[in-house]
């Protein structure tokens, strides 16, 4: 049975495409044959992420029109076998993108993949909203940020209404947060709301923690997602996320803070970072 | 880790995020010319010129760089479909 | 709250709504017109734009006589004031007969409206109250017609909770929670953590900035409409 896994926020810029990417390439890397579409209307970031912008011919638009057909569409991932990036039409027309057209290339690509990950835009337009209709699971991106948690807050309310299964009266999706960009020496100072408290406000389980990174703006520089970056700290808390979402237990690892890399540098003992 | 390892981590920190804004700015100057000059075509041209290719590539062996197809505004305001096609020389065309 | 329309045909060109309106009374005590002009002039020159094109109810329950009033001279006296009289009610059956032929039409009896009247049902909880036990999100609305509302989980900032009857929330409320927006002045709603956005109680309303926070928040809190103003209390 076909996973659909939808990545959203309401919020614009707090991580929806880097962890679309980054979740693709995790499930994919387990051996899971793997879709991740770009649900976007008229602006295409999904395929620059991949890298693989300069081998897009046809989009997800072509497939809906009958322009092209998947297989011509979608495009193999140059990391990963198992991986496939179906992008984003830059046309103009926002009525492009159709429930009933949505509905076909979807159940055409539960023929044969495992999962598919569904990039949604900002916003909770057509995109976002076609993005989530179908899905099974919705990972709810969050920044520990007052508008970013109430975009997420009202998102969950669209989630429990919105999409095809509350319409047929089916099992819920089932939501996960994942909350980016998070620093806890910024918590610990009192400056940024904390875990516990964006857990509190938004009461669903949470999937992972992702810490701000420099490494997320050298992985969409060079077109590798950041989980490839198997060194990073960001890396290390997408391939824990994947990994709990999978079903294992994986104690959160960086939601305390780390000791300043000076103090690690001049002691002569190894400090575990914890 | 030893200092010098450390150190060398360092440096070699620093030269990583510099490597890597030369990539983006390089991946950005291609696909952003690229779509700047799709911008102002009408969308059926990609696919038109892809068509023309296939149609062509059927009977004469010839490359994607060698068909352009281009929309060319007219001082009257009409516009002409401009289709440019470098045949190879006859000892290259593919006999049937 | 959203009334869906039933039945949509592209070719209707109107909807029915019920609904309630606020609008000026006229207790008339005495059938006496030159004295109704009189008075209702005085109070004009008072207060000049009080009245101005306001709808005006013409009520003859305080009249004792049985006398028919001429209702078209009523009628002329108040226009020219700027009222606009828009029915009559109450009164015996030959007044009403005799305001209908006037171009009065015949308005409900005070008793039959849902209205204020302490006397009559102090709580509009019907046989059942509408319980809700799943958070309820920003820019959700939930009423609860002719009940009262139970709320166990969380309430969001944006959400919105209404109710005829009273609203009892045992999560966090973060939103709005408006009670007895039918006009039920004896609705109440109880709380144990409130950090709400609005308060509502049949129309009167406090915003978070004018709630005091020196209410203790150990036990549940009470809201209640006391003397046309909101409290705040521990219960």
């Amino acid at each position: 049975m076909t996973k659909t896994i939808v990545i959203t926020s309401g919020k614009g810029g707090v991580g929806k495409t880097t962890t679309s990417a980054s979740f693709a390439v995790g499930l994919a890397s387990r051996g899971y044959k793997t879709a991740v579409i770009d649900f976007d209307i008229g602006l295409r970031n999904l395929d620059l992420i991949m890298g693989c912008e300069r081998r897009v011919v046809y989009d997800f638009v072509n497939v809906i029109r009958n322009e092209a057909n998947l297989n011509q569409a979608l495009i193999r991932d140059k990391h990963i076998k198992d991986l496939f990036i179906l992008p984003a039409s830059q046309t103009r027309d926002k009525d492009a993108l159709t429930p009933e057209g949505v509905a076909k290339v979807l159940e055409e690509l539960s023929k044969t993949f495992d999962y598919i990950v569904c990039d949604s835009p900002a916003g909770i337009e057509r995109g976002a909203h076609l993005a989530m209709y179908f899905a099974d699971y919705a990972i709810v991106v969050t920044n520990p940020e007052v508008s970013s948690v109430r975009d997420s807050d009202r998102m969950l309310g669209l989630l429990t209404s919105k999409t095809k299964r509350a319409e047929e009266g089916r099992d819920p999706i089932a939501e996960y947060l994942l909350l980016t960009r998070y620093s806890p020496k910024r918590v610990k100072k009192g400056d940024m709301l904390s875990l516990t408290d964006v857990n509190e406000i938004l009461a669903i389980p949470l999937l992972g923690v992702i810490p701000e990174s420099q490494a997320v703006l050298r992985a969409s520089n060079t077109g590798e997602p950041v989980i490839l970056d198997e060194k990073s700290d960001a890396g290390q808390a997408y391939s824990d996320a994947v990994a709990r979402f999978l079903g294992e237990e994986v104690p959160h690892r960086f939601i305390a803070e780390k000791s300043h890399w000076l103090k690690r540098l001049f002691r002569l003992k190894e400090k575990e970072a914890v | 880790m030893n200092i010098s390892d450390k150190l060398t981590k360092i440096i070699h920190y620093f030269q990583r995020s510099e490597k890597t804004a030369q990539l983006a700015k390089d991946r950005l100057q291609i696909i952003i010319a690229h779509e700047r000059s799709k911008r102002d075509k009408p969308d059926y041209l990609e696919l038109l010129q892809k068509d023309i290719l296939d149609v062509i590539a059927k009977y004469i062996s010839i490359n994607k760089e060698d068909v352009r197809v281009e929309v060319v505004e007219q001082k009257e305001g009409c516009s002409i479909l401009e289709l440019n096609v470098i045949l190879p020389n006859s000892a290259d065309a593919r006999s049937l | 709250m959203t009334v869906s329309s039933l039945n949509t045909d592209i070719k209707t060109c109107f909807t029915l709504k019920a609904n309630f309106l606020p609008c000026m009374v006229l207790q008339l005590t005495q059938f006496d017109l030159e004295l109704i002009e009189q008075q209702i002039t005085s109070s004009i020159r008072k207060a000049p734009n009080l009245f101005q094109g306001s709808p005006i109810v013409i009520d003859l329950d305080k009249i004792n006589t049985p006398d028919v009033l001429n209702f078209a001279k009523l009628k002329c006296i108040l226009i020219s004031n700027g009222m606009m009289p828009i029915g009559v009610r109450g009164g015996t059956r030959q007044q009403q007969e005799a305001a209908i032929i006037d171009g009065l039409p015949l308005l409900p009896s005070k008793l039959n409206v849902i209205e204020k009247d302490k006397p009559k049902t102090p709580n509009a909880s019907s046989a059942f109250s509408k319980v809700v036990t799943t958070p309820i999100r920003s820019g959700m609305q939930v009423y609860a017609k002719e009940s009262d509302l139970i709320v166990t989980a969380a309430v969001s900032p944006g959400a919105e909770l209404f109710a005829d009857g009273n609203i009892h929330v045992y999560g966090p409320l973060r939103g709005r929670a408006l009670a007895g927006v039918q006009g039920n002045t004896e609705a109440r709603i109880f709380c144990r953590m409130l950090d709400a956005e609005l308060v509502s109680i049949a129309g009167y309303y406090l915003t978070k900035e004018n709630m005091q926070a020196n209410v203790s928040s150990d036990g549940m809190i009470q809201i209640i409409l006391e003397h046309n103003q909101i409290r705040i209390e521990a219960l």
